[in-house]
């Protein structure tokens, strides 16, 4: 149905009125008087039964025919322009109701018009033509007769096309034969029939057609005078070619076998090309820089690779091991046993990072999607991929008067207090892990961890704070001792705390010209200058949001007897169920014991 | 014979840019004139299902015989989904004069509800064109029968 008023074959018209066809039906229904001396019976014969009862008896089919015809005839005289004859023809037809085309077209050809007359001129022409493998040939020559042949036999199925690699097989074939009667000089021909293991249908050769073909147009040329033969024309017909060695020539002819010496003595033409075998030095490149090294270095992994999920981050990270010198890069303070860099944190870490299940990222993406409460997990993973599980460490027994040392057998794999994890934590844990070979569920979660998390709150005076939980850049930035106390003497240290969760402030500024300007501060001092001058409400409005940022709990590691059996003192019996451990104290413990 | 959720989709847009539907009713007699004017063979892999209504004007059967047939062809091409619906059918050819004869084709229709409706289609083919028309009157069955 078009109701935009284009022409289509089927069309919606509001002027066939259903009601009053309705109407009419019913009309149509009561009976009529048929009056033997009109004309209503032209679509039948009248009838009487004697009775009282007549009727028109109509004769369907001619009916049908006659309806049909009338159809048939106007569309043809729509067709026929007045001036043709055979429209003339056609009135004389239609009145008797007769459709006969074999009149319609018959003789009177020669009268018809000047287009119809060269068409046939041109249907006499090729009349002595038949199709062949080239287009057309004369019909009665011997490769139209091979190619309709072949065309029957390709009907019949029988026999089938050849595929294209068989084709130019044929080819070859028909190559080397020729070859070969001009080298043997016997006039056999062979037909190679190309047979197909698997096909049961034989291959049409296609090549020995167009050879045919070919052959016998080269025969309906005349012959041509042959160019007389000069040293210039003649290009050798085979071409042999040896590689001699620099000033070896004669010796090297010596070497050659009876047939190749003669050739060589009959030839024309011998070109020698001498060669000589130089030593090119092998080309070594200078590295300077640690870059250039890095991006060769190989990154495979040939310890083993330990997978670790990321709560904060919100993926799972692959590491793998490394030695005690590069582990020494991130030793912590001994004095308080905390890390206090943590740009090498980041370092260290994406250093030993194989793959991710959020795919590769570069160093920079690493530290933005990486939360710093995540490295201890990856540097417990380190650990476990660079020594062996079992380990043993002194303790100093902390009970009563006893104080003394003793030696305690701990599994790294064992250390990280599972049972002490609560339920949301676990679902975290299922939440990563179960997206971890799914690249983009797995970035979806991804994004959706608290590193990633940005709050924006308006805090009045124009002032819109971007809070975050902190990630590298930010922990590498504004944790390290210098910046702290570089800023807490200027300003204090509960600006410093503030700082590791304030990414900017856009604050709007009004001008002496009543215009506002939006400004956005970054840098951490800019940002502590801006904070010095909140209001308590301001600043009370902050400290809840920061309350409101979620972070999932971190793993905790604790020594443990094996199989959860308390750790025993051998010399006083004092009981631990756990010792707590810091990772930390995990990477002096290894580091120090390689120094030593 | 597709409907996206019980309404026809056109070739138009429409003001929201989007696909122009045509309402229920709109697409009923849109199904019911696509099987009126299907010849058999035009779905190839459905090779029995067609009306072709045009094959009546030239045949001299009873409306009875004809009305029968054209329901028993109608369901069977429309399929149960529709057909269902059809309880009743009634084919009449009218004579318009000037542009030849017309189809008077009324449908008595359950809807779901259980309510009765009529739908009276007028088709007629002027020169290769069909044209047709239709209303919807609900007192149509309760006149004719």
């Amino acid at each position: 149905m078009d109701k935009s008023g284009e022409t289509t074959p089927i069309q919606k018209d509001d002027s066939l009125d259903v009601n009053k066809l309705m109407d009419m039906a019913h009309r149509k229904s009561t009976s009529t008087t048929i009056d033997p001396e009109s004309a209503d019976y032209e679509h039948g014969e009248y009838v009487d039964l004697g009775d009282g009862d007549v009727g028109i008896v109509v004769d369907n089919d001619h009916e049908m025919n006659k309806m049909l015809n009338a159809a048939k005839n106007e569309k043809l005289e729509a067709l026929i322009d007045e001036s043709v004859p055979m429209y003339e023809k056609l009135s004389v037809i239609k009145d008797s109701n007769e459709l006969d085309y074999n009149k319609l077209l018959a003789p009177g050809i020669e009268n018809g018009p000047d287009h119809v007359k060269s068409i046939m001129a041109v249907k006499e022409a090729f009349a002595g033509f038949s199709p062949s493998i080239r287009g057309l040939a004369p019909s009665d020559s011997e490769e139209s007769k091979k190619y309709s042949e072949a065309m029957e036999a390709l009907r019949s199925g029988e026999y089938i096309l050849p595929t294209v690699a068989e084709y130019n097989k044929q080819k070859m074939e028909i190559q080397k034969r020729k070859e070969q009667e001009a080298q043997n000089k016997m006039a056999e021909q062979n037909s190679v029939p190309n047979q197909e293991e698997n096909r049961e249908a034989k291959t049409i050769n296609l090549a020995e057609m167009e050879e045919m073909a070919r052959a016998q147009q080269v025969a309906s040329t005349p012959i041509q005078e042959e160019a007389p033969v000069s040293a210039q024309n003649i290009v050798p017909k085979e071409v042999a070619e040896f590689k001699v060695p620099e000033g070896r020539v004669r010796d090297f002819v010596e070497t050659l076998s009876p047939e190749q010496r003669e050739k060589v003595e009959t030839s024309k033409v011998i070109e020698v090309r001498e060669v000589r075998q130089v030593d090119v030095p092998v080309a070594t490149r200078v590295i300077t820089s640690i870059d250039q090294y890095k991006r060769i270095a190989s990154r495979k992994v040939t310890s083993e690779a330990v997978e670790v999920p990321l709560l904060n981050s919100g993926y799972v990270a692959t590491v793998k091991g490394c030695g005690s010198l590069e582990m020494a890069s991130i030793l912590p303070d001994p004095q308080d046993m905390e890390w206090d860099d943590y740009a090498k944190l980041y370092t260290f870490c994406y250093s030993n990072l194989v793959s991710a299940s959020i795919g590769q990222m570069s160093y920079r993406t690493f530290c933005v999607k990486t939360s710093p409460d995540d490295l201890p997990a990856m540097i417990h993973a380190i650990l476990r991929a660079s020594i062996p599980d079992e380990q043993s460490v002194t303790l100093t027994c902390g009970g009563g008067n006893c104080g003394k040392d003793y030696d305690i057998t701990y599994y790294l794999s064992e250390l990280a207090d599972l049972d002490r994890i609560d339920q949301t934590v676990l679902d975290r844990i299922d939440q990563i892990m179960s997206v971890k070979n799914t690249l983009e569920d797995a970035r979806k979660v991804q994004e959706e961890s608290p590193v990633m998390i940005q709050k924006y709150i308006y805090v009045g005076d124009g002032k819109t704070v971007c809070i975050r939980n902190p990630n590298g850049p930010i922990a590498a930035e504004r944790t390290n001792q210098a910046f702290i106390d570089r800023l807490s003497s200027k300003y204090n240290e509960i600006v410093v705390l503030y700082l590791l969760s304030i990414e900017k402030i856009t604050e709007e500024i009004v001008d002496e010209n009543g215009e506002t300007q939006v400004y956005d501060l970054v840098d951490p001092e800019v940002i502590a200058e801006n904070i010095q001058t909140f209001s308590d409400t301001q600043l009370e409005i902050l400290k809840e949001e920061f309350q409101k940022l979620d972070s999932y709990q971190q793993y905790t590691y604790s020594f443990k007897g094996r199989n959860s059996k308390p750790i025993i003192c051998p010399h006083c019996g004092l009981e631990n169920e756990r010792i707590p451990c810091k990772v930390q104290q995990l990477v002096f413990q290894r580091v120090s014991r390689a120094m030593n | 014979m597709s409907a996206v959720k019980g309404q026809e989709i056109t070739f138009r847009i429409n003001k929201y840019k989007q696909a122009a539907l045509l309402n229920d009713k709109e697409s009923l007699v849109q199904i019911i004139m696509n099987a009126l004017l299907m010849v058999p063979g035009n779905l190839p892999s459905q090779p029995k299902k067609g009306v072709d209504i045009f094959q009546y004007l030239y045949q001299r059967v009873e409306t009875d015989v004809m009305s029968d047939k054209v329901l028993v062809d109608l369901k069977y091409t429309v399929g149960e989904d529709v057909g269902s619906f059809i309880s009743d059918l009634t084919v009449d050819i009218v004579d318009m004069g000037g542009d030849g004869p017309a189809f008077l084709i009324i449908i008595h229709l359950l809807t779901v509800s259980g309510d009765d409706e009529a739908l009276a289609l007028a088709v007629q083919k002027v020169d290769e064109t069909v044209k047709f028309n239709y209303s919807f009157l609900t007192d149509a069955i309760k006149n004719i029968t």
